[in-house]
């Protein structure tokens, strides 16, 4: 053994752990090394040092302990304050609250159809003390780039869009022979409202925006959905009279090669319209739209596929201002 | 192996076997019995208040950890199995709440510092009574004040692991197998890390003792 692994012994040493041999072992070695006795010099007088620190007088723990104890731990305050009845106070903060709601919501309703970022545009001002516009251009730049990064991918198959289209006029003509309206019910039980559902599916075989057949309504996408088939509207019901007047869902199923593009490109469409696009996620849109604009959202995506929707939309007259439309981009094969 | 010459030191608390009174103290505290819990505080308040003490190195700290020990003691009583002594778990308790305090700190970028003004803040004045060799003149007390305060100094300069291991044993005066059981390792673990401690922490002694 070497000093280096005697001097390994040495904190054991002092603490008097060391077995009987290993100490008589240690010993030996330190009556003839001076450079392990200084080390054991140098330790204990060090340990020495640290009992001189001594005990501290200590201060009187139990009036603050039993101050503590008087507080419930604060898992427990929590639950207290959940169960506990409501104080006096509450009806009047909740009357405040539910005011200061009711302003919000006239506010947003007087400015009209407005879209939604615009109605926010003073309360985001308030909050971050920011330039809505700034915000709103650096939104739009970042769309454009992404737009201009999916064009390039466009013009790679526009070869393939122009027979899809091609094959979209044939679906068209088949179309147009159906028998108008088309629509399905939903969910009756649940709702007790007839509501009436129009499953559109476009298929776009090459890129967004490329409207091509009409795969299948008020049913699952065909297993062949990637080639374009002709119109299916066997499980297609006409609806109540009553729930055309009042739609509540407008169920669109679009196909497309690129989801994250087309729904920029159907967020943009729909603002533009004054509408609401909402992405609930990275391949659904929730979109409220002018009933009057419905039509065109339908034959800007799928001009052949218009027709059939057109059951699900308010009659002529008819006081209802907004369409809610479910829109599942389908990403195709 | 003979006695263990640090254990149960003047800075240690725990006295050596079973405290008849404790068992019986600790079953009346755990059915709700305040007193009884007031006379555990008083018989370990000592022992927690100064490794609260040596782990922050600041007294309204400590004070406010020791407070908080008990408490959580009391509310956990009833988690206590006496398999070990109350002494150990009660410092297991008070380790980890100067731990989470020092974390605390560090996320507040608070300095961890000892004051050179009062190395004895919180209630340290009669160190000077209570140091092994007191100096018989005014120079020598000058001289072992400012040496507890570069060893005061040098211990919150430890990392945590060391301070600890150092603390427990060299302050405590605990025994290698109740720091095993507070740190929950192995004796041979505290053995080695002990021997590192020491080692780091004569090495920022160096030339001050």
């Amino acid at each position: 053994m070497q000093c280096v692994d005697y001097r390994r012994w040495l904190s054991p040493y002092v603490d008097e752990r060391l077995t009987s041999e290993q100490r008589a072992q240690l010993e030996a070695h330190l009556s003839g090394c001076a450079g392990c006795r200084g080390e054991l010099v140098s330790l204990r007088q060090m340990l020495q040092a640290l009992r001189t620190l001594g005990s501290p007088a200590v201060p009187d723990l139990l009036p603050g302990i039993h101050g503590k104890l008087q507080h419930p731990p604060w898992w427990r305050a929590a639950v207290q304050r959940f169960l506990a009845p409501w104080p006096a106070g509450l009806p009047l903060h909740g009357a405040a609250l539910a005011a200061t709601a009711m302003l919000v919501i006239v506010v947003v309703h007087l400015s009209g159809p407005v879209r939604r970022d615009n109605a926010a545009q003073p309360l985001l001002q308030l909050a971050t003390g920011r330039s809505y516009h700034q915000d709103a251009l650096e939104d739009k730049v970042a769309r454009m780039k992404t737009i201009q990064d999916a064009r390039g991918q466009r013009a790679a198959v526009q070869a393939e869009r122009v027979e899809a289209d091609q094959e979209a006029e044939v679906a068209e003509g088949f179309f147009k022979d159906l028998p108008v309206p088309t629509s399905r019910e939903l969910d009756q039980p649940r709702n007790e409202v007839a509501g009436q559902t129009a499953l559109m599916s476009q298929h776009e075989a090459s890129g967004p925006g490329a409207a091509t057949a009409v795969t299948g309504l008020a049913g699952p996408l065909p297993a062949n959905a990637a080639q374009p088939t002709p119109l299916s509207v066997s499980s297609v019901q006409a609806p109540p009279a009553a729930s055309r007047e009042a739609p509540v869902l407008l169920q669109v199923r679009w196909r497309v090669t690129n989801v994250a593009t087309a729904m920029i490109q159907v967020t943009e469409w729909v603002r533009a319209q004054n509408g609401w696009a909402v992405a609930t996620s990275d391949h659904h849109l929730s979109i409220t739209l002018p009933a009057a604009e419905v039509p065109q959202l339908l034959q800007h995506f799928s001009s052949e596929a218009g027709q059939p929707i057109a059951p699900a939309l308010p009659a002529p007259g008819t006081p209802s201002p907004w369409v809610p439309i479910s829109l599942e981009l389908v990403p195709s094969e | 192996m003979g006695r263990d010459p640090v254990s149960h030191q003047p800075g240690g608390q725990a006295p050596p076997g079973g405290d008849p009174g404790e068992a019986t103290l600790i079953d009346q505290a755990r059915r709700g019995d305040l007193g009884a819990f007031d006379r555990l505080v008083l018989r370990h308040q000592r022992m927690v208040f100064s490794v609260a003490l040596r782990m922050l190195g600041d007294g309204h700290e400590a004070e406010e950890v020791a407070q908080d020990a008990f408490v959580r003691a009391f509310r956990s009583l009833g988690a206590f199995r006496q398999e070990a002594k109350l002494s150990t778990w009660l410092v297991s308790i008070t380790m980890n709440l100067c731990r989470n305090r020092r974390r605390w700190w560090a996320r507040r970028r608070r300095l961890i510092a000892v004051s050179l003004d009062d190395p004895v803040a919180g209630g340290e004045g009669d160190i000077a009574r209570e140091v092994a060799d007191p100096s018989p003149t005014p120079v020598h007390a000058a001289a072992a004040r400012e040496q507890q305060r570069f060893v005061l100094e040098a211990l919150q300069s430890l990392d945590a692991a060391s301070r600890t291991i150092v603390i427990l044993r060299d302050l405590q005066g605990h025994s290698y197998e109740e720091i095993a059981q507070v740190l929950r390792c192995r004796v041979g673990t505290v053995k080695s890390r002990l021997n590192r401690a020491r080692l780091r922490l004569r090495a920022l002694l160096d030339g001050k003792l």
